[in-house]
């Protein structure tokens, strides 16, 4: 009986615990692309942003798991939409549901590969993620053909892909105990 | 081996990034593409004359 109380003590606590760093994820997540919006990184092409969320992505996807990690980005993406976008039905909101659901689900299914780095799964991510946008954008619109924008994003993609590889993985280095 | 396993997925991704330029160039310079470019359009006046569309028409004497 004793044994029995303990262990749901411990699970009560574990699924807390859980429960805690998703939450935390999201904030940090919802901080990160606000601070984004306001510094001013343009290059004249639209759509051309760091994506420093995707970082705290590539730590959930690693250190969670991939379903978690995916109701992370869903939450992440509508929660912005509602703060700082146009809504939930606005073109931006689905362009950045479609990047984001291809790019976890890339991620997600590299991870399960040890031998790949964290970075290159992420450039993965950057890359599926510039990709899917404009194909949701061309799919929106038939006749247009954005297959130049596509490529320089999806370029453009595999940079800052590198860059939020890196400083997830640093993250994760630095966090191993945090692993539920 | 995991070295290299990375830089061919990274070769992978590239490659992947060069197949939308791939497709832009193909469709951009395609021959039927170019043929229609080179299609001029005309159209026919009250006269009879033909005349190149969005000009104004010469004024006859």
């Amino acid at each position: 009986m004793r044994i029995q109380k303990k262990q749901t003590r411990s699970d009560t606590r574990k699924k807390t615990q859980r429960l805690t760093l998703c939450a935390l994820l999201t904030a940090m997540m919802l901080i990160l692309g606000y601070v984004e919006s306001l510094i001013p990184f343009n290059f004249g092409i639209p759509g051309i942003k760091l994506g420093l969320s995707n970082s705290v992505l590539i730590f959930a996807v690693y250190m969670l798991s991939l379903p978690t990690a995916f109701l992370l980005m869903l939450v992440k993406v509508l929660l912005s939409a509602l703060l700082f976008g146009g809504g939930f039905l606005s073109p931006s909101t689905v362009f950045a549901l479609a990047g984001g659901c291809l790019s976890v689900l890339v991620m997600g299914l590299l991870h399960f590969d040890k031998g790949l780095w964290p970075i290159v799964v992420s450039m993965a991510g950057g890359v599926s993620h510039g990709a899917a946008q404009v194909a949701v954008y061309m799919f929106m619109n038939p006749g247009s053909n954005l297959f130049l924008y596509m490529g320089v994003l999806m370029l453009v993609g595999m940079g800052t892909g590198a860059v939020t590889g890196f400083i997830g993985d640093r993250v994760m280095r630095h966090m191993k105990t945090l692993k539920t | 081996m995991k070295t290299t396993r990375n830089i061919l997925v990274i070769a992978l991704l590239l490659l992947l990034c060069a197949l939308p330029f791939a497709l832009h160039f193909t469709h951009a310079f395609s021959p039927r593409r170019l043929d229609a470019d080179r299609l001029v359009p005309v159209s026919l006046t009250e006269e009879g004359d033909v005349t190149l569309q969005g000009m104004p028409k010469t004024p006859k004497e």
